[in-house]
């Protein structure tokens, strides 16, 4: 799917693309250009988008955060410090929204929770007190036939088991109830959860983009604090000299060899023979 | 994401005129790459490129790609890569657009930009560079070289590595340069012009053929020691020589995780020592094939370089053999192996007319 994605993105980026001629860019004073070729960008896009994958994947993450990852690795791996430090501004609002609806919906379940296990204790005490009304008569009428049938020794030990045994079944009853009251209310908990887990991913990027943009900005210093070179302009051998014009042969000679290399190696016949 | 201080030339802001030049010689080689600028920087690497195995790697190392003695120190958090074997890019001589050519491709790329971030160019220069190759570099090695330097540079040209020396120490007639590298030994006679095929050598027989052989002998002799290659360069790089008076070679390796002292002279001796015979008969062919009228000049005006000339003995050993063979003799090391190349490199970058830079750009 991927590859497919990727076939299509060169006339993506073609339809993107602004054109202008050589010479117009002449006339604005442009004299040398950078070109960056659609295979190469499709790679990085194929190189961020697997990076992202297998990184959002691994950490069960959605494809919302796959596709974040992604443009944090293909801002990275064009070199756009700027666009980089943008990326990093959005998670961190992505993440300070998030943190925000985390809370509120924490309150929110708090208030919930609350408000059910009040509710609950309510409708189990009204179903203790409808299994206790029921139960009395239920063990009067048993315990009477019982008591019609059984020798008249064993009567008096039979009456003294009766609370025992209703206090019994009224516990057991009791329990039956809790355990019956404790199933519900995962969804709330599960949405809970699927949201820390994004904001722990969120912080997870933001702590990468921050590392990027501060090696990008100690690069950037480096880069400024340079050490300049002792030439203004382009030098060259001088004088004309019999050692200097032996030189200038000896260099030339050299220029000759380079340029004849790429001439060689720009034609395709050539270079894809095989190797020597 | 910036994985050493040089941003490509696509990346630095570029003003209409350009507000410098800097020209850098570069001997990227197989064991180490130096470099020389004309802001008086000069820098060598380990030529190793390393890259975090995983997220935690990455996470831990704080960089997503380590180059040099930082490389090898981290080794075993790093996917590590020697770009370079026998002086030219790993697998470039094959398959150029198979997965592993590419792998070794962009980490040569890698480094070589580290390289070029080491001379701490200003972001508005334009940056020319000379990089030496080894004498006999294929037309695919060329090629790879090329496509490693390019990106990172405003023009760049590729000259053999002895020829750099030479041209360095302005030693340009009747003479012959030795370069002992990691990958190959590379011998080339100059004759006051630019060298031909004839005029060149190239043997495998240099630095990583003797860490092999080392190797070999040291598991040899010191029963149970651990011992990587890694460790082993370390101690030719310390100890090599040639001769057969020395003094004695003592090294601490581990036995079953406890340093033990051994003696290792005639490993160390015998292991430098087989680098010599197919030097000394390159040197040889290249003498016996040179006009006879001048071979006597070429005799007795041989330079030896590179990191290998360091060998304690070499020098006299190489002007023993030559006696014995051409009858006479003389051998002089070059003052600095590590950026002979470099330095040579630098010179012929800034001789260069500007506008034959230009038209290569």
């Amino acid at each position: 799917m991927v590859t497919q994605l990727l076939h299509r993105l060169s006339g993506l980026f073609r339809s993107k693309a602004d054109r202008t001629s050589l010479k117009q860019l002449e006339r604005s004073g442009v004299r040398n250009v950078h070109v960056l070729d659609f295979a190469r960008l499709e790679e990085i896009v194929g190189e961020a988008m697997e990076a992202a994958l297998r990184e959002t994947l691994a950490a069960g993450g959605s494809a919302e955060l796959a596709a974040g990852g992604a443009q944090v690795e293909f801002l990275r791996r064009m070199g756009l410090s700027e666009r980089l430090a943008a990326r990093g501004g959005e998670l961190v609002r992505q993440q300070e929204a998030l943190e925000g609806q985390l809370d509120s919906l924490r309150g929110t379940l708090a208030q919930n929770k609350d408000e059910l296990a009040a509710r609950r204790k309510q409708e189990r005490d009204a179903a203790a007190a409808a299994l206790r009304a029921r139960l009395d008569p239920l063990l009067e009428t048993s315990f009477g036939r019982i008591e019609r049938a059984a020798p008249p020794v064993v009567l008096g030990q039979l009456r003294a088991v009766l609370p025992t045994l209703r206090a019994a079944l009224l516990e057991l009853l009791g329990e039956a109830l809790r355990a019956g009251a404790a199933g519900g209310g995962d969804g709330e908990g599960g949405e809970v959860e699927l949201l820390e887990r994004r904001v722990r991913k969120l912080n997870a990027q933001l702590l990468e983009t921050q590392e990027l943009l501060e090696r990008t900005r100690a690069t950037r210093a480096q880069e400024e604090s340079g050490i300049a070179s002792i030439h203004r302009t382009p030098q060259g051998v001088k004088g004309d000299g019999a050692d200097a014009q032996a030189k200038k042969a000896l260099l030339r000679e050299i220029f000759q060899h380079n340029l004849e290399l790429r001439r060689t190696l720009a034609d395709p016949a050539i270079t894809e023979l095989p190797p020597r | 994401m910036s994985k050493n201080p040089t941003p490509p030339p696509s990346a630095r802001v570029r003003p209409e005129k350009p507000s410098g030049v800097l020209y850098v010689g570069m001997d990227l080689g197989t064991s180490r790459t130096s470099v020389a600028a004309s802001n008086g920087v000069r820098e060598t690497v380990a030529s190793y490129v390393g890259y975090p195995k995983d997220v935690v790697a990455r996470k831990a190392l704080k960089k997503e790609v380590l180059f040099g003695a930082e490389a090898l120190h981290h080794r075993l958090a790093l996917d590590l890569y020697r770009p370079l074997e026998g002086g030219v890019i790993r697998h470039s001589g094959g398959d150029a657009k198979s997965a592993e050519a590419q792998a070794y491709l962009k980490a040569a790329q890698e480094l070589v930009r580290h390289a070029i971030g080491l001379a701490r160019p200003k972001a508005d220069e334009l940056i020319y560079a000379v990089v030496g190759c080894p004498a006999q570099c294929s037309l695919q090695n060329k090629s790879a070289i090329i496509d490693a330097v390019r990106p990172v540079v405003d023009s760049v040209m590729i000259v053999s590595e002895p020829f750099t020396v030479a041209y360095g120490l302005d030693i340009l007639t009747d003479c012959l340069v030795i370069d002992i590298g990691a990958g190959t030994t590379d011998l080339c006679r100059m004759r006051g012009s630019m060298p031909t095929a004839d005029d060149q050598l190239t043997t495998p027989f240099a630095g990583d053929h003797v860490d092999q052989k080392l190797l070999e002998l040291l598991k040899q002799k010191c029963a149970g020691a651990a011992i990587t290659i890694h460790a082993v360069k370390e101690l030719k790089e310390r100890w090599s020589f040639v001769g057969e008076k020395h003094e004695p070679v003592e090294v601490e390796l581990p036995v079953n995780g406890k340093p033990t002292r051994f003696e290792v002279s005639a490993e160390m001796r015998e292991a430098c020592r087989t680098i010599v015979p197919s030097m000394v008969d390159a040197i040889h062919r290249l003498i016996a094939s040179y006009d006879p009228d001048f071979q006597s000049r070429l005799k007795n005006h041989v330079l030896l370089g590179g990191g290998g000339s360091q060998m304690g003995g070499l020098r006299e050993m190489l002007e023993t053999e030559m006696r014995e063979r051409l009858g006479e003799g003389r051998v002089v090391r070059v003052d600095e192996p590590t950026y002979g190349g470099a330095n040579g490199a630098l010179k012929i970058a800034h001789d260069m007319p500007a506008e034959l830079w230009e038209r290569l750009s």
